[in-house]
């Protein structure tokens, strides 16, 4: 079967769909109801977002193209893309462990396929949940993040409640999370994905020895198969939030298949809205030498400029993941501030401000020694 | 095309001639120039083509050489895929130039005065041809028998072709074999800026890695305002070949590759200790720095005509060419001003704007290396339209065809173009197919006068009918991709320099393997 770049066009909408909150309304990405999505062209240009297309219109317009992967620089559109997927995944992951304490703690057999994944809590309280949400509130990218590894080429899941290392933990203020809370929430995260061992993140890692965009390539089957764990919770979940899931995933998963041929032909553009975590056109290396003092090589340097030191991709990816809590609580959020904390309109204090962003390894995902599918 | 003469004299009366130093000059009315977006070169470097390129250039050291072809040709065939026009292009404001009068000289055999030591003047056999503006409403008026010059018109040069030509004699009689050795865009800096303010960056591939610079204090400082064109110049020159996608690609390969077999070379390997701390060490310039001063540069100055360094008066050209003050020598061409047919917006990022800059910037040099000055054809990739693609033959249509240099029997015309077609092909088309897929391209290119290019991919029909994309050959010169603004400057720097920096590594790890 010869595939079209409506082919391409239909895998994408599936994908950016599937969550719930995004719409394509006449080729352009917008928020379901609300406002057409922007991204910043250049510092001073912004571009309506458009789905994957061979003719938009008008100058400005930014086309979602993931499978355009370059070297060096990272760039806008790809930015929102992998953090709009990872934190949408995140948010409906905590609602269905939400939604199923809940269904717990009424002791209520309105949902029996629900049953299975409260197997082994006991008896749950109103303390468990709002510990929950404490733990999704002010460590949203610490609960959960999907991230690509470049050098490994490998897409890597990371739950801050199975963390290994427990750094996550040792992040939360003693005696917010009870103990034998932990140990709740982690039976509840393996019930959902049916894993009885710290195999869940080797079982969600994907990793490819391509050349062919690896991050597009690794990231969206383990996102998938993500998706397809809490497919069976999101149902009942979603409708108690208010959002409609779309059940994208089988046109996803034909087309899994087909990423390197949709790659191949949609090489015709170019990356957009390259971003750099540089201040001004001036940059400062040290040299070799000075390696073993430094191992960020690259630092930028204040020229007499006059902006602070922000990272756009950072806010870029910040500005995302509000947008994607605004879009479920209707709330407007306070954006981000420019710092290294963040501080959302619903008082939402989060101190992992500078680990945002797809592109990025999380320095949780070192330790785990994981197996992985290969592509 | 024209109202007057000037089809038969600039076709079928320019015949080259060793014998005699010729100077002719055809000027045109103003003519409209319409609404145009420039697209600046940007590079998209993916892992892919990075391996490509550093698996190449290590592959020329392997023991037993590369057997998957020669590793320039590897590269060659990858570069396509890398480089695109940008796809938010800057509006370019063409109105002052619709008042100025596009020209054309060509000169044959210049006569240089004391051009060598043995003191005598020399004629040297070659055909030189320029383009530009003369700022002039009347810049030539012929009444009552003389030629009226509007002696203070300034003229602005934007384009020069020299071709040497050489006479050989052969079993097959004597013979002229021509050699284009100059093809050069000349800018005025403070007119780029006037058309495009945000256009200041000379995105040339030598240039983007010359950003980096040793500082003395064992760091590497990267200013892009190293970069930015020098307004106080009084032109710049850009070789067209450049405006090839895979050229760049192929000049960065072989300042590697000098670079390599420099920093590899036995003289280098066998210094001792001592000269490895010293290259290791403050006092020589990065990497990137040093393999751009193995790349090729820009064409120097031509040492002979007229002087594309500066802005010379009508007068200033009629004294350096006396033979110009002879009548018929400047014919004055009265064109319609407007264009004839609807102009595609090309303001939108879409595969067909896009590919059509990417046509329009890659054809006129390699048409110009052929000689080709004029030429109308039709090609489509695959005209059965079939879905299954096992290397269908593209229909080609040539309509109309002209050279610059010699008057060539049919047969060797038709040689020519299919000697330039394959090149296309290979360089364009290719590269065209694989990333947009199949389309039918209609080319109407005239080297001084309106080009029209019309693209359309077989699976989108969208593209109205009855509209092109249309350019003009006397005013392209100040829409080179090869200069951009600051956005598309940081993002070719930082691709190419990566790439580089790859590629650098490999040999630095190569030379200390060598030191063991």
């Amino acid at each position: 079967m010869k595939l079209s770049h409506n082919d391409i066009t239909a895998f994408i909408n599936a994908i950016v769909e599937t969550p719930g909150l995004i719409e394509i309304r006449n080729g352009r990405i917008a928020w379901v109801g609300k406002e057409i999505v922007e991204i910043a062209i250049t510092r001073d240009k912004m571009g309506q977002l458009w789905t994957y297309t061979r003719n938009p219109e008008g100058e400005n317009s930014v086309i979602l193209n993931p499978f355009i992967e370059t070297i060096g620089v990272e760039n806008s559109v790809r930015n929102w893309f992998y953090t709009y997927l990872t934190s949408t995944f995140g948010l409906h992951l905590y609602n269905c462990m939400a939604f199923l304490l809940q269904v717990a703690a009424n002791q209520s057999d309105q949902y029996p396929s629900l049953i299975k994944y409260n197997e082994g809590l006991g008896d749950v309280n109103e303390t468990l949940l709002k510990e929950l949400q404490y733990l999704y509130d002010s460590h949203a990218d610490g609960f959960f993040s999907l991230r690509y590894n470049a050098k490994e080429k490998c897409t890597v899941p990371f739950f801050g409640i199975l963390d290994p290392t427990e750094e996550y933990r040792k992040a939360i203020p003693q005696g917010k999370v009870r103990k034998k809370s932990w140990v709740l929430l982690e039976r509840l995260l393996r019930n959902i994905f049916q894993q009885n061992s710290e195999d869940i993140v080797a079982e969600y890692t994907t990793c490819t020895d391509s050349l062919k965009c690896p991050n597009f390539k690794t990231y969206i089957p383990s996102w998938y198969r993500l998706w397809r764990a809490i497919e069976p919770i999101i149902v009942h979940s979603s409708e108690d939030i208010g959002v409609t899931v779309n059940d994208n995933l089988s046109l996803i998963e034909i087309n899994l298949d087909n990423i390197d041929t949709f790659y191949t032909m949609a090489q015709w553009s170019g990356a957009v809205g390259q971003i750099k975590s540089k201040t001004n056109p001036t940059r400062i290396t040290t040299a070799p030498h000075d390696d073993v003092l430094t191992s960020d090589r690259t630092r930028p340097i204040s020229a007499g400029g006059t902006r602070p030191m922000t990272n756009p991709k950072d806010e870029d990816a910040r500005a995302t993941a509000d947008r994607v809590l605004d879009a479920l609580t209707g709330k407007p959020s306070g954006g981000y501030t420019g710092g290294h904390s963040v501080t959302t309109g619903y008082g939402r204090q989060s101190t992992y401000g500078s680990s945002y962003g797809g592109g990025r390894q999380s320095s949780y995902g070192s330790g785990y020694g994981y197996r992985s599918r290969r592509y | 095309m024209y109202h007057n003469n000037f089809e038969r004299d600039y076709t079928t009366d320019h015949k080259w001639s060793s014998n005699v130093s010729n100077v002719r000059m055809w000027i045109f009315s103003p003519q409209r120039l319409p609404m145009h977006v420039v697209r600046s070169h940007k590079f998209n470097i993916n892992m892919e083509f990075a391996d490509e390129f550093v698996d190449s250039l290590s592959s020329e050291y392997a023991v037993g050489g590369d057997r998957r072809g020669t590793p320039i040709a590897r590269i060659s065939q990858a570069a396509g895929s890398i480089i695109r026009p940008n796809e938010y292009g800057s509006n370019i404001d063409t109105k002052p130039y619709e008042d100025m009068c596009p020209f054309i000289l060509m000169w044959d055999n210049p006569v240089v005065e004391a051009s060598s030591r043995l003191g005598s003047s020399r004629k040297h056999d070659m055909r030189l041809i320029y383009l530009g503006y003369i700022m002039s409403p009347d810049p030539v008026v012929h009444r009552y028998g003389n030629t009226i010059i509007d002696h203070d018109a300034p003229v602005f040069i934007t384009h020069v072709t020299s071709t040497r030509i050489a006479i050989t004699t052969g079993y097959q009689g004597t013979m002229l074999s021509p050699r284009m050795i100059t093809d050069s865009d000349i800018i005025n800096p403070r007119s780029l800026l006037t058309i495009s303010p945000d256009r200041q960056y000379d995105l040339s591939p030598n240039i983007l890695l010359r950003n980096d610079y040793s500082s003395g204090d064992g760091s590497t400082v990267t200013a892009y305002s190293l970069s930015q064109i020098d307004t106080g110049a009084p032109t710049l020159d850009f070789a067209r070949a450049n405006r090839n996608p895979k050229e760049q690609i192929r000049s960065l390969y072989k300042g590697l590759r000098k670079y390599a077999s420099t920093t590899l070379s036995p003289s280098m390997r066998h210094t001792g200790a001592h000269d490895r701390y010293y290259s290791d060490s403050y006092y020589t310039p990065g990497s990137r720095f040093q393999v751009s001063q193995h790349m090729s540069t820009t064409n120097p100055d031509i040492p002979v005509g007229f002087s594309v360094n500066s802005i010379h008066r009508l007068e200033d050209i009629v004294r350096a060419c006396p033979e110009l003050k002879n009548r018929d020598s400047i014919q004055f061409i009265d064109v319609p001003f407007d264009l004839q047919h609807e102009v595609l917006d090309n303001r939108s990022p879409s595969v067909t704007n896009i590919w059509t800059a990417m046509l329009e910037s890659a054809l006129p040099p390699i048409l110009a290396s052929r000689g080709i000055t004029d030429i109308s054809f039709r090609y489509c990739s695959n005209p059965a339209g079939s879905s299954i693609r096992l290397d269908p033959e593209p229909a080609v249509q040539l309509q109309d065809i002209g050279f610059s240099i010699l008057d060539l029997s049919k047969t060797e015309q038709i040689a020519t173009w299919r000697e330039c077609l394959g090149e296309i092909e290979r360089e364009v088309f290719e590269v065209l197919i694989t990333t947009a897929g199949d389309f039918d391209l209609i080319v109407d290119y005239h080297s001084a006068n309106y080009t029209r290019v019309r693209l359309q991919f077989l699976d989108d029909e969208t593209l109205p009918d009855n509209t092109y994309s249309v350019t003009h050959g006397t005013f392209n010169p100040l829409t080179t991709p090869l200069i951009g603004d600051q956005h598309t400057l940081i993002h070719n720097s930082d691709q190419f320099g990566e790439l580089v920096d790859q590629a650098t590594e490999w040999v630095n790890s190569r030379q200390t393997d060598s030191y063991r």
